[in-house]
Order: structure tokens, then sequence, then C-alpha cells
């Protein structure tokens, strides 16, 4: 048999190679690129417009941890999709729960509905939430409150980060709900418990794990957006502190961009340093989270 | 052969890119649309591409200092002329008519960013001129890193006024009102191309760049709202002859607007726009 | 038994009227809102207001004496995200309207973006598989060192912004060794439809192994032990047991993985660039007629890619395949 035990070898040792290849080209992916943090060339300054002579701080990372705006942007970021995360699982969690526990009709569709979401393009979310906000009764209904949707930081970026946040998270929930084995929700009832007590004492123990887990996802998962908010919302770091709200400076939120779209930002302008160091912190913090969500043990449907 | 431009003159290059294809069958062209701030960063590192046609004459300026571009001459170079025009959202909910109207309180702007693009040095350049950027600089409600994000802006009526190009504006001409400018206020860029230094089909690129210098290159870029032939102008780039050379454009694009949401396909006083006007007429939406 | 309520009709009457009043109230708060929104506030869209929100507290009472307010929570957010979902597709299509639906989708542009998105996605989703399904079988079966931040390595690439990703390509493709590989095999990645390809790879091949992974954790090992102590060796097992017993979640993983290529947009744009017939694939086509003000074709494209994408989940589910990620 030691034909086969070679053949066997030569199978396992191709899903190791496989695998190192993998692992080593998502290393690589980043590691590849740490030169891109050192300037590359020193910039002459032109006298052609007053405004195009200010200094880009061409050293390491274009010194961007010492760039208020950045800290700025990185409170911005965070506060918004911790914000998103929480909404989500506070209507993510029960419509999880709904799906995984109680007989909807066409709950089919729905499932199908709610999960293409997660496939589709951030563009086309952006585009279709322009759309909804700016046409219609929506629309009407901003003018004659007085409030603004889009090209806002609260709740325009919220709203932005939301729609893929949350069918990513009611994946996760519905995956961690449905992992519940229904015969400790049935005794506990038949013991008297009410459905609310059921799922505070039953449900949501057995599930916190998967319920945390998707938490985690969904904030990655807001902190990742980038297209939506490109296009719902734009870049509010060059605005006068004036038109920012009284919360936005307490929280010291105001002239900052979200940081995905603040990255993509500098590379446009040509500051490739600066851009590739936010570049790394956001590389940093998914990281952090997705290894979190690994020690949790947490699963997620894809769908 | 690779064709580096800007996204907004996109649809002018497309027909200059059939015609040229259609001389020369033999030469594919492919063209690069990215940010112009970006081309530089792009272009230095990867040392590729053939033409350079960017957004403004800075960044053509920018390639000549770092001997992308050998044979720039900026009297020759130039392809047309962006002229700012005034404008706002489908029927002018604020009411504003002239560039004074835009300082007044609870008016949204939309200016551009100085850092990321040429109009954000317009809307300051004028608004300064007009002796109202403080107060314009306080109603800015947006900053934008290109101009299509200003024109979108107006067309959702995220803003109620902004100033774009007369060729960008010419896209929305469904969603937006466009008023011409005070010829005092009103600024003529240059477009201008050259080609680059490493291309690898010099000689080919040399001719596309003839024919967008060509009568009949000029022709197409006017048909797109660009304002073609000398225009006199200031140190800023004012136009110092009273108008007398765009004002044609100005009459063009403010009936071509009103043609378009009219469903007056074959309206009088459009001039070279009409073939945009039937274009933007044919759906209820916007589209090319 | 003194919490549970006997499943009466008296309950069941409250159920009827509670569903009633919420529904009532709905309606109120939603006629209030239409009424703000085309100018006419005021008094009576208060009196709307105040009226709906009223017989919502209503209902709300009335399901949490029967002891029925949970399942009503959880099941109206279902409904609410359902009605949500539904408003921002059909404000789309509202705003398109039939006869520039017609034209659009009548023009040969549109179908050229489609065909090349779907064929992009497909090429990219094969090489994925092909990666994907050792990989994810070695996640499922063998042992590794550190495995967690083996897993974490590898869904990286899936977490980090994909616009992020987009950037750091540049460095990925210009330093040696990759370099070197992508010269030996003269490929132009710039401007590109390979350099689509080679994104969309770029972005699914972590998720191709994951979904793998899952699939293979769903057959139970002890077939593949039955088939090894009768003779089989290890790849005429993979090939004869393991896989023909996962088939339905490959085939699931596939669709997902082809759907998530079709969707990507982000990296695109920053590492390839717009070339007009070779990289715009929908999404990414859908930004640069943004840029041009083109709302008929963006919307129409949107609606594509909402109909693409319901109809790749509605064939995984119909293939049943139904696994984990993590």
């Amino acid at each position: 048999m030691s034909g086969s035990r070679a053949r066997a070898h030569l199978f396992i040792a191709l899903c190791y190679a496989c695998t190192l290849v993998v692992v080593l080209s998502s290393c690589w992916l980043f590691l590849s690129n740490v030169d891109q943090l050192v300037p590359a060339e020193t910039v002459q300054t032109t006298d052609t417009e007053s405004w195009r002579t200010e200094t880009l701080s061409r050293r390491f990372a274009g010194g961007f941890w010492e760039d208020p705006a950045f800290w700025r942007s990185m409170n911005l970021s965070v506060f918004t999709a911790t914000l998103t995360a929480l909404l989500a699982a506070l209507i993510g969690i029960p419509a999880a729960y709904a799906l995984t526990h109680y007989r909807i009709p066409g709950r089919g569709i729905i499932d199908v509905l709610f999960s293409s979401v997660i496939v589709l393009p951030a563009s086309a979310v952006g585009l279709c939430l322009i759309i909804m906000f700016q046409y219609g009764p929506l629309h009407g209904l901003q003018e004659n409150l007085g409030f603004q949707v889009p090209h806002t930081l609260l709740p325009g970026l919220v709203v932005a980060q939301l729609v893929l946040a949350l069918a990513m998270g009611l994946s996760a929930w519905r995956a961690a709900f449905a992992g519940v084995n229904p015969r400790f929700e049935h005794v506990a009832r038949s013991l008297g418990s009410s459905r609310w007590r059921t799922f505070w004492t039953v449900s949501l123990p057995s599930a916190k794990s998967g319920l945390i887990a998707g938490f985690i996802l969904a904030w990655v998962r807001a902190l990742a957006e980038f297209g939506a908010v490109l296009i719902f919302c734009g870049t509010f770091r060059e605005l006068p502190v004036s038109r920012f709200p009284g919360w936005a400076k307490d929280l010291q939120m105001q002239q900052a961009d979200y940081l995905s779209v603040g990255m993509w930002v500098e590379i446009e302008f040509g500051n490739i340093e600066y851009g590739f160091g936010i570049a790394f912190a956001l590389v940093l913090i998914s990281a952090v989270s997705v290894y979190a969500i690994h020690r949790i043990g947490g699963k997620g449907y894809v769908w | 052969m690779l064709f580096h431009a800007g996204v907004g003159q996109r649809s002018s290059l497309n027909e200059i890119k059939v015609i040229f294809e259609e001389r020369h069958p033999e030469v594919k062209v492919n063209f690069s649309y990215k940010g112009s701030g970006y081309f530089i960063a792009d272009i230095s590192r990867s040392k590729e591409g053939d033409l350079y046609l960017p957004g403004e004459e800075f960044y053509l300026l920018q390639a000549v200092e770092r001997g992308f571009i050998t044979d720039y001459d900026p009297q020759r170079d130039i392809a047309a002329y962006f002229v700012t025009v005034l404008v706002t959202p489908k029927g002018n909910p604020k009411n504003i008519r002239t560039l004074a109207d835009c300082a007044k309180p609870g008016v949204k702007i939309g200016l551009g960013n100085p850092r990321a693009c040429a109009i954000g040095i317009w809307h300051e350049k004028t608004f300064q001129k007009a002796g109202i950027w403080e107060a314009v600089r306080e109603n800015a409600s947006m900053s934008a890193k290109c101009i299509p994000e200003l024109g979108n802006a107006v067309q959702h009526k995220l803003i109620d006024a902004t100033i774009l190009w007369s060729s960008t504006a010419v896209l929305y001409l469904r969603d937006v009102e466009i008023i011409p400018l005070k010829a005092a206020y009103r600024g003529a860029v240059r477009l201008p191309v050259g080609v680059l230094e490493f291309s690898r089909f010099p000689q080919e690129a040399q001719l596309l760049k003839d024919l967008i210098l060509s009568a009949a290159g000029k022709e197409i870029f006017e048909s797109h709202a660009y304002a073609i032939g000398d225009i006199p102008t200031d140190e800023q780039g004012f136009v110092t002859d009273g108008g007398a050379s765009t004002d044609a454009l100005m009459e063009w694009l403010v009936h071509a607007a009103r043609a378009v949401k009219e469903g007056d396909l074959d309206a009088e006083g459009v001039g070279p726009l009409l073939k945009e006007v039937v274009r933007q007429g044919k759906t209820r939406r916007s589209g090319t | 038994m003194k919490n549970a309520p006997d499943p009466s009709l008296p309950r069941r009457r409250a159920k009827t009227w509670a569903i009633g009043l919420a529904g009532t109230g709905f309606v109120l708060l939603l006629l209030a809102a239409l009424r703000v929104a085309a100018g006419e506030g005021g008094v009576g869209a208060t009196r709307l207001a105040v009226l709906g929100v009223g017989s919502g507290a209503g209902a709300a009472v009335l399901l949490y004496r029967q002891h029925m307010l949970w399942p009503a929570i959880c099941v109206s957010a279902t409904l609410g995200i359902l009605a949500t979902y539904l408003v921002f597709v059909g404000s789309t299509a509202v705003y398109l309207g039939w006869s520039d639906a017609a034209y659009f989708f009548g023009q040969e542009r549109l179908w050229a973006r489609v065909w090349l998105t779907v064929w992009t996605a497909t090429i990219s989703t094969g090489l994925s598989v092909i990666l994907g399904i050792p990989v994810g079988y070695a996640l499922s079966r063998l042992r590794f060192p550190v495995p967690r931040l083996i897993a974490t390595l590898i869904d990286l690439p899936v977490m980090v912004p994909a616009a992020a990703i987009g950037a750091l390509l540049f460095g990925f493709v210009r330093t040696p060794p990759v370099r070197n590989v992508l010269d030996a095999m003269g490929l132009e990645l710039a401007h590109s439809a390979t350099g689509v390809i080679f994104v969309q790879f770029v972005v699914t091949i972590a998720f191709a192994a994951r979904l793998m992974k899952a699939s293979f954790d769903a057959v139970n090992p002890r077939f593949e032990q039955v088939s090894r102590s009768l003779g089989a060796s290890l790849p005429a097992t993979f090939l004869h047991v393991t896989l023909p017993l996962a088939k339905r979640g490959v085939m699931a993983s596939l669709i997902v993985v082809w759907a998530r290529a079709a969707a990507e947009w982000e990296a695109l744009m920053l590492f390839v660039g717009g070339t007009e017939k070779q990289t715009d694939v929908l999404p990414f086509a859908i930004y640069l007629d943004w840029n041009g003000g083109m709302m008929g074709w963006c919307v129409s494209m949107s609606l594509v890619c909402v109909l693409l994408a319901v109809a790749t989940m509605g064939a995984m589910r119909l293939i049943g395949g139904r696994s984990y990620v993590w």
C-alpha cells in the first residue's frame, strides 16, 4: 500500500501548500506595501498657485499619527460604526429571532431578499439610498421638517453603513439563534416561563457568543464601508467648522472624513504615504476584530 | 495606446476616438479615467501611457516639471476652454439670480476642495472677486473633491447653487438650471493635451493629439459646451473681452436647459449643443 | 402554570385586534408623513400622527397583557426591514419609470456591461474555487499550528475595506516575487479585463476557502474513515466520497463566490482604473456613469445588480446549501 500512502501524502501536501500560498499572499499583500509609507521622492513645489505650495509632510506615512484630523477621523469612524452596530443589533436581533423561531408567511422570500443585500455592490447601495431620500415622499419630509439625511454626519453616515452592516449582522445572528437547541426553549416555556423571559434567560445566553461575534461582524463591516459612504455622504474635511453641530465638536468629530474615504481621498490627492498610513491603520483594526470573532468562536451563515 | 484623461472629458473623447479609429483602424485607443491628481502619482510609479489630457492645466504642468512631457506649448496645445457658469437645481428653489445671492444666509452652496480640484480654486477666486467669499464659505454645505460630485449634488437637490464648468453643467441639462455669470466674474480655463515622454507609440499619440487640436476635434468639444477659439483672459483667468467670445455659448446653454426640460427637441438657439439636447431629450432620466 | 395564558378564544381575538390596531396605527402614521411630505403639515397631520401613535400603543398594551409583546416586536422588526428594503428598491424603480426602463434595457451598452460582469466573475470564481477547495479541505481536516492566526490571515482580505485592498494591490504586484510571476505570464493588469479578474480573484479567494471549509465541515468524517478502511486512497476518498457528499455546499459556495465577485467595485476603482469596455463591470460602471450625471444608466444598472443579487441568493436557497462561514 505504499503507493496509496505516497498519494495520500502528496494530497495532504498539496492542500497544505495551497493554504500556505493563500496565507503567504495575504501577508505579502500587506508587507509588500510597507515601502509605500516611505516618501519615494522629494516633491518640488510649484509657484503657479499659492494653495498648491502648502507643503505636504513628506515623511514616514505622512506622519499621520501627528495629524489631529486623523484622530478626529478615527473618532468619527469608530463612533458612527459603533452606533451603526448598536442600531443593527437593536433591529437585527429581534428580526433574526423572528426568522428562526416564528412562522412568518413568505419567510423564504424574506430570507432571499435580506441575504441579497450582502452581495449588492456598494455603488448600487449608495445610489439607491440617494434616490430613496432625495426623490419622492422622503425628500418632501426632509424639506418640510427641516432635516437632511444625505451628506450629514448623523444620520447620513449611519444610514449608509447600516444597510450592509445589518445584512451581515442578520446572517450571523440568525446562525447564532439557529444553533440554539430548541428543546431548551420548549422546556422553559412548558415550565411556565413567558416568551420574553425564555428569550432573556434561555435563548440569549445560549446564543451569546454567536450574538457577540455577529455584533463585531456588523461593526467591522460598518467600519469597512466605503462605496455607500462615498456616494451618499461625500467628504467633510474641508467644510467650515460652523457647519458642524455642537455635539460633533464636543466629540471632536468636526472636519473629519470617514477613514476609508479619507484614505482614498489622500491617495487621489497624491498624498500616497499618508493614504497608505490610514490603510494600514484600517488593516490593523480589522485584523484585531477578525481575530476576536474567531476567538469568541462565532459562526455566521453566509445565508 | 493608453490615453490618460479626466473623467469629465469622457463624452467628447469617445467621439474623437471613434473618428480616430476610423482613420487609423490599426491603432486601438484605451482610455483610463481617474481623478486628475491621482494620475501624477500613478504615472510616476508606472511610467505607462501615451497621451495625457488632465482636466486642468496645473496637472499637465506638473507632468512637464517632472519631465514626462517635453514639448508643451501653452498657446498651441489647448484643445478647448472650460467656462464657469452658476448652476442651481431644477426650478431654482432658492431663487438664485446673481452671484451675490449665494451669500444670502440659508442658501446651501457647494464648494470644491481647492486641494483636489481646479473648480475649488475658481470658487475661491470668483467669490473673492465678488467680495463675498467669507459669507459664501459659511454657506458651504459640501466640499467636493471632484467636479462631478458637485454636479451630482446639484442634480439631487443637495445644494442650492454652485459654480461649474460649462462642459460639466451640460451633462445635467435635465435636472439643473444654468445661469450665466457676468463677464467680470466669468472664467475661462485651458484644457491642455500632451504626449507623454515614455510613450510606446509616440507617432500615433501625436496623430491623435493633432486630431484633438484640429478643427474637427474642436468642433466636437464645442458640441459638448466647451468654448473654442481664442479667449482673451487676464492673469487670473477671467475673461477680458466683456464676454464677447463666450456670450453665444452661455445663450446656447440656457436655451438648451429649457429645451431639454420642455421636450422641445428642435429648439432654436441651442447652436452646436443640439446634439446634446436631442440625446438627453430621449429619456426622462439623464442618460447618454 | 400561573404565567401561561391559555390559548383560547379571547386570546386569538386579542391577537386579531392587536394586528388591526397596529395596522391602523401604521397607516395613520404613513398618511401623516405623506401629508407633511406634500407640504400640508399642521394640525391635521399632527392629529393623524397622534391617533396613529395612540392605536399603536393600544396594540402594544393588548399584546403585553396577552404576553405576546416580544414575538410582536420580533415580527415587526422583520417586517420593518422588509418594508424598508422594498422602499429602497422600489423608489429606484419608480424613479426610472416604464418608458425609460424600456429604453435603457433595450440598449446594447447595458447588456455589454452585464456580459462583461458575467464572464469576468465566472472566470474569477473558477480560479477561486480551484484554489479554494484544497484550502478549504486543509482548514477543515488538517491540523495547523496557530490555527486562529491562520484563520485571521485568510479572512483578512474579506474584512479589510475593499478600497484599502485596491491600494495595497499596487505594492503587491510591483514587488519582486509576484511581479516576476506576472511578468513571466505576460499579464497586463492595469486597465484591462485581466486586471478585473485578478482583483475579483483576490477578494473572493478567502471567501471561497471559508465556504469550502464550511461545506467540508458539514460532511461526517466517519464516511471518509470507512472509505479509507476499505482500502481507498485519500485522493480517491476525497474525489468519490467527500466531494459528492459536500456537493450541495460546494455548489452553494460557488454561487455565493460568484455573486461576491460580480459585486466588486472599490478595489477595481483604485487598482485597475476605468476603461470603457474593458473594466466597466456593472458595479464600477455605476460609479463611472454616476460621475457623468447619467442617472438613467446608473439606475438601470443598479436594478440589474439587485436582480442578480436576488437571483443568485434565490438559486442558492433552491440548492438548499446552508453553510456557515466561520
